[in-house]
């Protein structure tokens, strides 16, 4: 599904610019870097792609959705191509390791047994089959943003929106997270990544998008993560 | 069909997490229950004993003593709408009553004299007659007494109006509580929910699948309550009737039946499930709407 955001601005009550005249399009496939110092919009952009927030001004579409104007039926139908590795994970602590990938299966109506199938695969491919009958904050915080990231890809979404997927990690789990992202969109997943990680940027290359206070400051193919003060 | 499993084993656990809740929530609404179906059999009979009432053909005129009850006779049926005139002599009163009281009717014979005064048993065309009839057979002076039931009818009709805006507030209290009851419960049910809800509809759930086991909670736990208090109630209203037309015959309490059992059956377990979707939906969508409303 291509992204395409044209002149998206977010203004939050009563004069917060967190974003401002976005223009931006992502191909189907793509691997897409967001940086930018804290605070200059990433997380507002990647919010303003999943539904979870409106755009103020502008459009946005993903594929044949209009973000723009979508009811809460499409929402949910939209949200099923769309995995998302949220910056706090948002995993369930009464659920098991396993449950907590399931149950997102199971809100799309799939049958048990394809189910079963997935959630092994996926929970095996993460490293967390071991796993999988702990609870989230019983793991460490590699294997929960693991968690997160099994519970985002388990559906096999179109689109994949990870907010600082190696946020707090060592530089090790980073990259065997960074491995894991990569071969999904290896396998036709555009992913969408917020990151403060300029090793993980420098080291895999791919399309840079920078924001600075809210605005588009640089769209690099095969960029690098530059180098900016914090304000 | 997945979908239709994953939603009923939720409601199952909702249910069976919060089973201290979900037994208190069932006691309450079968105890609402239980008052407004009460009050609905309670007025339904007292109406039913007033139209029986109302539309008896029969009225018994006492002679005085010293008069001639066959020379009476064709006087009484020369009155107008009087269809009939049936003599009761003193004699064969007392041995209708002494057939009415069955075992009991040794009571009789401590009597002594047989102090039953002779009667006329007379019926007019049509019960609205009634009331003109007796007023004319007032005014005879061989007439002691006139007793006709459309007399203690209009008297219940009156009794019957007080019952009705009695029943009336009971039963309107007990919906208020029985909706306060089952709102709660699903409330508390979808506040201990309510990071997995916000979660399940950020992952794709549609609001639909997040709401239905709230939904079916509150319409299991009513459905529940009211099919507990008509069971109780059937039962006790069939024992109740059989010792009332026992003790009283004349009131003619209508039996227990299936009519009044379908009738209690729609009127509590359908306004069971009713309430309980309608106190679910109210307390499900405005989390369902805080959880899926854009920034
Ligand atoms: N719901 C909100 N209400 C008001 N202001 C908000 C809201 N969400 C974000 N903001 C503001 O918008 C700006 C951008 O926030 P955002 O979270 O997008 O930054 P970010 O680039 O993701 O930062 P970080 O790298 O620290 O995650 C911030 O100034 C923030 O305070
Ligand atoms: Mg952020």
């Amino acid at each position: 599904m291509e992204i395409r955001i044209s002149g998206a601005s977010k203004i939050f009550k009563p004069d917060i610019v967190a974003l401002e005249d976005i223009y931006i399009t992502v191909r189907p496939g793509e691997f897409l870097y967001l940086v930018g110092p804290t605070g200059s919009g990433k997380s507002t952009l990647l919010r303003l792609i999943t539904g979870e927030a409106r755009p103020t001004r502008g459009q946005i579409t993903v594929g044949p959705f209009n973000l723009r104007k979508m009811g809460w039926g499409a929402l949910s139908y939209y949200r099923r191509y769309v995995g998302v590795v949220f910056q706090d994970f948002k995993l369930l602590p009464h659920l098991t390791a396993y449950e907590n990938v399931a149950f997102a299966l199971e809100a799309m109506g799939i049958p048990p047994k394809e189910i079963r199938v997935k959630t092994g695969e996926v929970l095996d491919r993460l490293g967390l089959w071991r796993r999988r009958f702990l609870h989230p904050p019983q793991l460490s915080g590699g294997e929960q943003q693991r968690l997160a990231i099994a519970r985002a890809v388990v559906k096999s979404p179109s689109l994949l929106i990870a907010d600082e997927p190696t946020g707090n990690l060592d530089a090790n789990t980073a990259e065997g997270i960074m491995d894991i992202l990569l071969s999904i969109n290896a396998s036709g997943t555009t992913v969408i990544m917020a990151t403060h990680n300029q090793y993980i940027v420098d080291t895999y290359r791919a399309r840079v998008v920078e924001l600075r206070m809210g605005r588009m400051t640089r769209d690099e193919e095969k960029g690098r993560y530059g180098s900016y003060g914090y304000n | 069909m997945a979908t239709i499993r994953y939603i009923l084993r939720d409601v199952f656990r909702l249910l069976f997490r919060h089973w201290g809740l979900t037994i208190l929530t069932w006691v309450t609404m079968m105890a609402v229950f239980l008052a407004v179906g009460g009050s609905f059999l309670l007025t339904s009979c007292a109406h039913a004993v007033v139209a029986k009432l109302a539309g008896d053909l029969t009225i018994e005129a006492y002679i005085a003593k010293e008069f001639e009850l066959e020379a009476l006779k064709p006087k009484i049926e020369a009155i107008p709408h009087v269809k009939e005139v049936t003599l009761v002599t003193p004699e064969s009163a007392l041995a209708r009553l002494k057939e009415l009281l069955g075992e009991q009717a040794q009571v009789v014979e401590l009597l002594g004299e047989n102090p039953l005064p002779p009667s006329l048993v007379l019926q007019v065309d049509d019960a609205s007659n009634a009331d003109v009839v007796a007023q004319t057979l007032r005014s005879l002076p061989e007439i002691e007494d006139v007793v006709y039931a459309r007399e203690a009818a209009n008297r219940l009709a009156r009794l019957n109006a007080v019952i009705r805006q009695l029943t009336i507030g009971i039963i309107a209290v007990a919906i208020m509580i029985g909706i306060l009851i089952l709102f709660n419960t699903v409330r508390i049910a979808v506040y201990s929910r309510r990071e997995e809800l916000a979660v399940m509809l950020k992952v794709g759930a549609t609001p639909t699948y997040v709401a239905m086991p709230f939904l079916l909670q509150g319409v299991i736990l009513g459905g529940l309550g009211g099919i507990s208090a008509t069971l109780i109630l059937t039962r006790a209203y069939t024992v109740f009737v059989k010792h009332i037309n026992r003790l009283l015959p004349f009131l003619m309490v209508p039996e227990g039946g299936t009519e009044i059992f379908i009738q209690l059956v729609l009127l509590l377990v359908g306004g069971g499930m009713a309430l309980g979707w309608i106190c679910s939906w109210i307390a499900t969508s405005r989390h369902i709407r805080d959880a899926l409303r854009p920034l």
